[in-house]
């Protein structure tokens, strides 16, 4: 399957490349924001989708829901961070821009990729329970993972050289208090939910 | 809520200094400042003051006044040589004073290039506070840039603080729900999160007006703004999965989950990023906008009561919601059992 996603994220480059043109560190940096999150939403809403038939749902009730629940948020992780890694090398295989600050930049996509793996796990598996609709999916997902996103935005533009700021140790502090945030409350929240 | 509207609207603003001219004069040089009040009264008093306040000690009287309107004053000040100050350039503060309107003043009014920087105590008045007029009347303050968008207080801040409440009361609801399941719980959290949402959007539009006036334009890239909107963003997408949801079992249990993740994630969001970061809006950049040294006597006499008013008017509000709801729900056992 990651290469079907590894795919999907190829052409979406591409077709990007061909429109732009030339890319900018400004366009590099928006660019693999947007391309991360619809990517991040397809793979996650796709590895689930499967599990709708009623076999993979008695499977599903005999798990304990923590570890579940951890276990797809590890699995999400790793899949997305080689993702990450595979956008960061593609665009700059396409543009002439390769990040400044690559310690930096590998530090954001683990922080990135945990927070994302977070929150879309736990709406996906809240959408799994209410029906299997993957608009409810999107439209529950996308503005939750919107501070990560921006978090995300600004550290990059210090790793792509963009600005300078000093204290970027804040932002990323920042980042990892969301991410533990997002995390306590889905490892709090899911098991009342799994009950049944 | 009538009493937050009128006193909102009609108490006027204190008399102010709208401008003056000329900003920039040379040391040593005789200065003719032109002042330009707001609500003044200038040609209906006699005393009319004006000094020039480069710091505490540094405090300039001016020669002479003339009034010809009684929103325009002229001032004549005889900028000494030599004035101590840490900068090459000195910057003063102009206060006005007379028995109608009391104080006011204009904050770096004026800057004074060329002086020498040391301190010479001749041409300094030494004791300000004897030959100014201080008032107390029911009158907001008059700040610079904000003018009379300061009522915006009352209608802005007061929805987004009484919108807190309603969503505390909501997120208490929502974790009763899920501890015992009863119906009535899941009906007030979702009546309350309805009124907060609908609070939100008025808050957001109310900014907004607030924004074109004071800032030029209806929306900026500001973190706070930003977070408000995702915030309005994750709440809207809890009606959709609300309705979305056909499954009754299951739809109270996933909205109340909801409800409480969105709390959760909403907190850091509006309080805690946007004291991190610089922000153009009021109350940010280090300062919560609840600070004692934010609000005038005046200003606190109508704000408190804003804020319960439209906590109780939001209260009332998702009690009815509820009250509908709960009428619903009966009557469509009534229905099924009979």
């Amino acid at each position: 399957m990651i290469y079907a996603i590894f795919l999907y994220m190829l052409t979406n480059v591409f077709v990007a490349y061909k429109t732009f043109i030339d890319i900018r560190p400004m366009i590099w940096n928006s660019l693999y924001v947007l391309i991360f999150l619809f990517v991040a939403l397809n793979s996650i809403l796709k590895s689930f989708s499967n599990r709708f038939n009623s076999r993979h749902l008695f499977y599903y009730s005999l798990y304990n829901p923590t570890e579940l629940l951890i276990s797809k948020v590890l699995y999400n992780f790793f899949f997305l961070v080689i993702i990450s890694i595979l956008m960061v090398f593609t665009l700059s295989f396409f543009s002439d821009v390769f990040p400044k600050d690559l310690r930096l930049m590998a530090v954001t996509i683990l922080l990135g990729a945990f927070g994302f793996s977070v929150c879309f796990s736990f709406v996906a598996l809240l959408s799994v329970k209410s029906g299997n609709s993957s608009t409810v999916f999107s439209i529950l997902a996308i503005p939750l993972v919107v501070p990560i996103l921006l978090l995300q935005v600004k550290i990059n533009a210090v790793s792509l050289g963009l600005i300078i700021d000093s204290t970027i140790s804040k932002d990323l502090w920042l980042l990892v208090g969301v991410d533990l945030l997002f995390m306590a409350v889905a490892i709090i929240l899911f098991p009342l939910l799994w009950r049944e | 809520m009538f009493y937050i509207l009128i006193a909102g609207m009609c108490v006027p603003l204190k008399p102010g200094i709208l401008d003056c001219s000329p900003n920039k004069v040379n040391a040593g040089e005789e200065l003719k400042l032109k002042v330009i009040g707001y609500n003044t009264n200038y040609d209906q008093s006699s005393g009319n003051k004006a000094f020039l306040k480069f710091d505490t000690v540094q405090i300039l009287a001016a020669n002479k006044v003339l009034q010809s309107d009684p929103t325009t004053l002229l001032a004549y000040f005889d900028i000494p040589k030599s004035i101590a100050s840490n900068n090459k350039l000195a910057e003063a503060t102009l206060i006005v004073s007379n028995e109608v309107d009391g104080v006011s003043l204009l904050p770096s009014a004026l800057v004074v290039k060329e002086a020498t920087p040391s301190f010479d105590a001749t041409p300094w008045v030494t004791d300000l506070r004897s030959q100014i007029v201080l008032k107390d009347e029911m009158a907001f303050p008059f700040r610079n840039i904000l003018y009379e968008t300061i009522r915006n207080t009352f209608f802005h801040v007061a929805i987004w603080m009484s919108m807190m409440i309603l969503l505390i009361g909501a997120f208490y609801n929502s974790i009763q729900y899920l501890r015992t399941r009863e119906m009535k719980y899941d009906r007030k959290s979702y009546s309350l999160t309805t009124v907060s949402i609908v609070y939100g959007f008025i808050g957001l539009i109310t900014g907004s007006v607030w924004a074109k006036f004071t800032w030029g334009t209806f929306w900026t890239s500001d973190i706070k703004l930003n977070m408000a909107a995702i915030a309005m963003l994750i709440y809207s997408a809890y009606w959709i999965l609300r309705s979305s949801i056909e499954d009754l079992d299951n739809k109270y249990k996933i909205s109340a989950i909801y409800n409480i993740f969105a709390f959760v994630a909403l907190i850091p969001l509006i309080y805690i990023v946007p004291r991190l970061t610089d922000s153009l809006h009021p109350g940010n950049g280090g300062n919560p906008a609840l600070g004692g040294e934010d609000l005038d006597n005046t200003l606190r006499m109508v704000f408190y009561p804003a804020i319960f008013g439209l906590a109780f008017l939001g209260l009332w509000l998702s009690n009815l919601k509820e009250r509908t709801m709960a009428l619903e729900y009966y009557m469509n056992e009534r229905d099924l059992n009979s």
